[in-house]
């Protein structure tokens, strides 16, 4: 089933691809490394790590390389990115680890995301004029939910919550009165979040004690 | 609200929403609104649903389901349907909607509890095909039919509080969408079992008969709707309905029943 994502709107920048006489030919779109990161929060990431492989030198072109990895819900992915004196702004020339690291981060969030847009982190001071960059006026959005932290509960986590209830053997007001007492707020009140954490829960602790209720609500 | 907002995907729910009121869609499907309220009825039916799939899923896993464990799905299902922050019960109560739907439940068993079904909440996807000119709309269409039978056929479990009449058959969009899907996967059968709220409940089985004239109707209706929609015009649609519409609050300022009731 396709999944239902959004590329959060203000992320999202267009650039306008000049030729040789500065004449905007076209325009491209790049997605902000801020962008990245909150639609991977949004989707459940859960660790990212990044590694050094080469340090800058005057052997290597003072060129950097990070391989990140990042781990979540949706599997592990990783990527490399490099950075040297030339393909960073002056701005940062002094700061090429660190620029390398983000732009690793920014690969393994785009696979990890599913966003086919290039970070615009990942460019180099060459391939854009700093002074085109703007935020995109529009941008073909798949889905705009909001942050799960903020959702209200599902009806599909209702069911399920209620059927774990009872594959516990507990029904009708007790029910109720126990899922209240693990969400720490009623279930009508309860977020999309809170749900999902309480579902874990449980089903962890069948896994643990599997013996806890028979199939009836499975 | 621009049009790149919508789902990826149109639905028959999406399509007969839009039909009946175009900002009621908005409010549902563009703005992501919570429903003001839920209706007992639309708890009820949720409830009977999952407890006559759990007890076929229940079949599909090689176990023997017990009417007695089936009621007390139910009761669950039914619970989590009315955890709501707001349950608009009209003349019903837990109790009364709680008999309601136990005998719902053991009508449909006992009548239907031996389909013998392979498949639960099976998923279609297809394309919406204007006929007129051959234009594909941009957003596909999606459903999923409830019960999938060992010969292939497909029934449809609904709930109401009436029978349907023979045009409620044949412009319902959700029927439309059901029995087009069962052409364009190759000639399917497509049967509705409505369990009808009557004060002796009954069940009313229809075939849905899949011919190109009415499988023609639905696409040049959906097309047409789908139009409407990537317009990103949402205008209300005033009427009686609105009584009893979820977004009353949000699109009138007051909850008509309410307003109704104060004046009376």
């Amino acid at each position: 089933m396709t999944k239902d994502r959004s590329i959060p709107q203000e992320f999202v920048i267009t650039i306008p691809m000049r030729d040789e006489h500065g004449a905007v030919v076209g325009e491209k779109q790049f997605i902000a490394y801020a962008g990245l990161l909150a639609l991977a929060h949004d989707i459940g990431v859960e660790q990212i790590h990044s590694t050094l492989l080469q340090v800058p030198t005057d052997n290597n072109g003072m060129t950097a390389i990070v391989r990140a990895v990042v781990q979540g819900k949706r599997g592990t992915y990783s990527g490399l990115g490099d950075a040297s004196p030339q393909s960073v702004n002056r701005k940062v020339a002094r700061h090429l680890i660190r620029v390398a690291e983000t732009r690793a981060k920014a690969r393994a969030l785009r696979d990890f995301t599913n966003v086919g847009l290039v970070a615009l982190e990942e460019l180099g001071d060459d391939e854009y004029d700093t002074r085109d960059v703007r935020p995109s006026a529009h941008i073909v959005r798949i889905h705009a939910p909001a942050r799960t932290a903020t959702q209200p509960i599902t009806d599909a986590q209702r069911r399920a919550l209620f059927r774990k209830a009872l594959a516990r053997g507990i029904e009708g007001n007790d029910a109720s009165a126990y899922l209240t007492r693990r969400l720490g707020t009623a279930v009508e009140r309860a977020t999309k979040e809170q749900a999902s954490k309480l579902l874990d829960d449980l089903t962890r602790e069948e896994r643990v004690a599997p013996n806890g209720g028979g199939h009836a609500a499975e | 609200m621009q049009p790149s907002d919508l789902p990826a995907h149109t639905s028959a729910s999406q399509l007969s929403c839009y039909a009946s009121c175009p900002r009621k869609f908005e409010y549902r499907y563009v703005l992501q609104r919570e429903p003001e309220y839920r209706s007992t009825g639309l708890a009820l039916g949720t409830a009977v649903h999952g407890a006559v799939a759990w007890w076929f899923e229940e079949g599909i896993a090689g176990r023997v389901p017990a009417l007695g464990q089936a009621l007390k799905v139910l009761r669950a299902d039914l619970s989590a349907a009315l955890a709501y922050p707001n349950v608009r019960w009209r003349q019903d109560t837990p109790a009364s909607l709680l008999a309601d739907a136990e005998s719902l439940l053991r009508l449909f068993l006992e009548q239907h509890g031996q389909l013998p079904v392979v498949e639960t909440e099976v998923r279609f996807d297809m394309p919406i095909v204007d006929p007129t000119n051959g234009e594909t709309m941009p957003r596909p269409c999606i459903g999923y039919f409830d019960l999938e039978l060992s010969n292939g056929n497909i029934v449809e479990l609904k709930t109401a509080a009436k029978s349907y009449s023979a045009t409620d058959l044949r412009v319902n969009l959700q029927f439309g969408a059901y029995r087009t899907a069962a052409r364009y996967f190759g000639d399917i059968d497509v049967e509705v079992l409505a369990l009808i709220k009557t004060k002796t409940p009954r069940v009313q089985h229809v075939a849905l008969h899949a011919t190109r004239e009415l499988a023609t109707w639905f696409m040049q209706a959906a097309s047409a709707i789908e139009r409407g929609i990537a317009t990103g015009v949402y205008p209300p649609s005033p009427g009686p309905m609105c009584a009893s519409c979820e977004y009353a609050g949000a699109c009138l300022g007051v909850q008509v029943e309410a307003a109704d009731a104060e004046a009376a």
